[in-house]
């Protein structure tokens, strides 16, 4: 007896198997296709972020040098802008080459402080900035050797306040718009009335507002920052190191990078010189 | 005339090549799947090194207002022998010599602590721009630590840091001051390729 050719049943077979086959490649395919779609942009080996801060460093470190080397000699303000200027846009005219390297463009804007206001006393010296904030921590009092303000009030009440290392509050002065006022807690008598002048500037350390006096270590806070602009100097020891934190101005600044993956345009404000 | 027989057959024909080619396709995968190899299922391994990388130049590259930070200094400091620098066991010396290197001591002493204890291998090298008699600046990159070429699954972790005349950058050093009319000096790419062995 011969073998019966059935060959719709081996038709039924085949395309079966083959119906699986496809499957397996199907699933195959869709996990590769989900895995390469769900990895994000910045997750594995595309350094466009780290690309993206590390300019913005450079950035504002180069701000900030151009800013102290153009206005630490003094002089007019025409002078000392033109000077930034110069260095600001030599650097900018390098930039693009170090960034050629790797396939990717790179470009800065900036501004001078030509017609422009002081800095807020805001955490970050805009408008919209922390009101209170700290200013430095673990003060050594009497080292401090600079400490001066420049200030201009646009509301009622700024402040500039110690605090010890329990938090408790020390030593302040606060300016209103016809005086200012020190007070001393560890002297009940040292507090000082005076009229406040806007825009002049006050040396903290002098007499009557001897800051150095104070028990160290003290952390200095600012309070009402929205209150007030100008500029502000402070210099000494922290921590047992030396420190320094000025701000005269801040500067709108804007980076751009692009590269194969990403084109980005950061604005940032740049606080200087410090 | 209908042909079952030869509709069989090519069926049959492409069944089978449709499980070679898949068995093709898992024995090149399964056989391939090295830590030296670029898929994506180590794609772990790269993002671990990456991080380590760029750990490393946060670290080197920290500093308070009015200091200068670690990677800045060894910079400033750095002089360049035509010989790059190789890990020789205990030391990074001078490729061929037994010479120890004498200047990027900050960036050294922290790959000592980092990359070499976890037997990672790491290339170094420095990008800069160079005047040339026009003028004309061109970029130029240097090996400064070489430890050979890297596998395919390699990353490359850079940090640029911008250098200042008042910085006082070594005057022996190869890079040169770009824009003397100005404060600023030049800028320096500094690349760190890691892989594992």
């Amino acid at each position: 007896m011969g073998l019966i050719e059935d060959h719709d049943a081996q038709f039924m077979l085949l395309a079966g198997f083959l119906i699986g086959i496809g499957l397996v490649i199907t699933t195959v395919m869709l996990n590769s296709i989900m895995f390469e779609g769900n990895m994000a942009i910045e997750s594995v080996t595309e350094n466009s972020k780290y690309d993206m801060v590390n300019l913005m460093q450079i950035t504002t470190d180069e701000i900030r040098s151009a800013y102290r080397n153009a206005t630490e000699k003094g002089g007019t303000v025409p002078n000392t802008t033109k000077n930034f200027t110069k260095q600001v846009n030599n650097f900018s005219a390098t930039l693009p080459k170090i960034y050629s390297m790797y396939g990717g463009g790179a470009r800065i804007s900036y501004e001078n402080w030509t017609n422009k206001g002081f800095a807020n006393f805001t955490e970050n010296g805009m408008p919209g900035g922390k009101d209170n904030w700290t200013l430095v921590e673990g003060v050594n009092a009497s080292s401090v050797t600079v400490f001066n303000v420049s200030i201009n009030l646009t509301g009622s009440i700024f402040k500039i306040e110690a605090r010890n290392s329990a938090d408790s509050f020390v030593w302040s002065i606060e300016f209103n718009n016809s005086n200012y006022n020190v007070t001393n807690v560890t002297n009940a008598s040292n507090y000082t009335i005076g009229t406040f002048i806007s825009g002049s500037q006050y040396n903290l350390t002098s007499h009557p507002f001897d800051f150095n006096y104070l028990s160290s270590p003290v952390s200095i806070h600012i309070i009402n920052g929205k209150n007030a602009f100008g500029k502000y100097k402070i210099q000494g020891l922290a921590n047992n190191r030396n420190f320094t934190r000025e701000r005269d101005y801040v500067l709108n600044t804007s980076v751009a990078i692009s590269t194969t993956k990403v084109k980005a345009n950061i604005s940032m404000p740049v606080s200087v010189p410090w | 005339m209908f042909d079952d027989k030869a509709q069989l057959h090519t069926l049959e024909g492409v069944a089978a090549a449709s499980i070679m080619l898949i068995v093709i396709i898992y024995a090149i995968d399964a056989t391939s799947m090295t830590p030296l190899t670029a898929s994506t299922s180590n794609v772990h391994v790269e993002a671990e090194l990456q991080s380590m990388g760029r750990d490393i130049f946060n670290i080197l590259d920290y500093a308070e207002p009015g200091y200068r930070s670690k990677l800045k200094s060894d910079i400033v400091a750095w002089t360049w022998n035509p010989k790059e620098y190789i890990w020789s066991g205990s030391n990074y010396t001078e490729k061929g010599t037994t010479n120890v290197t004498g200047n990027l001591t900050n960036i050294t002493e922290l790959f000592n602590a980092t990359l070499i204890r976890q037997g990672t291998a790491h290339n170094l090298d420095f990008i800069f721009l160079y005047p040339d008699p026009d003028n004309k600046t061109y970029p130029v990159k240097i090996k400064v630590i070489f430890n050979g070429d890297p596998s395919n699954n390699a990353v490359i972790v850079s940090r640029k840091i911008v250098l200042q005349d008042s910085d006082n950058v070594n005057t022996d050093s190869t890079i040169k001051d770009i824009d003397p009319s100005s404060n600023f000096y030049n800028i320096v790419d500094i690349k760190l390729t890691l892989w594992r062995m």
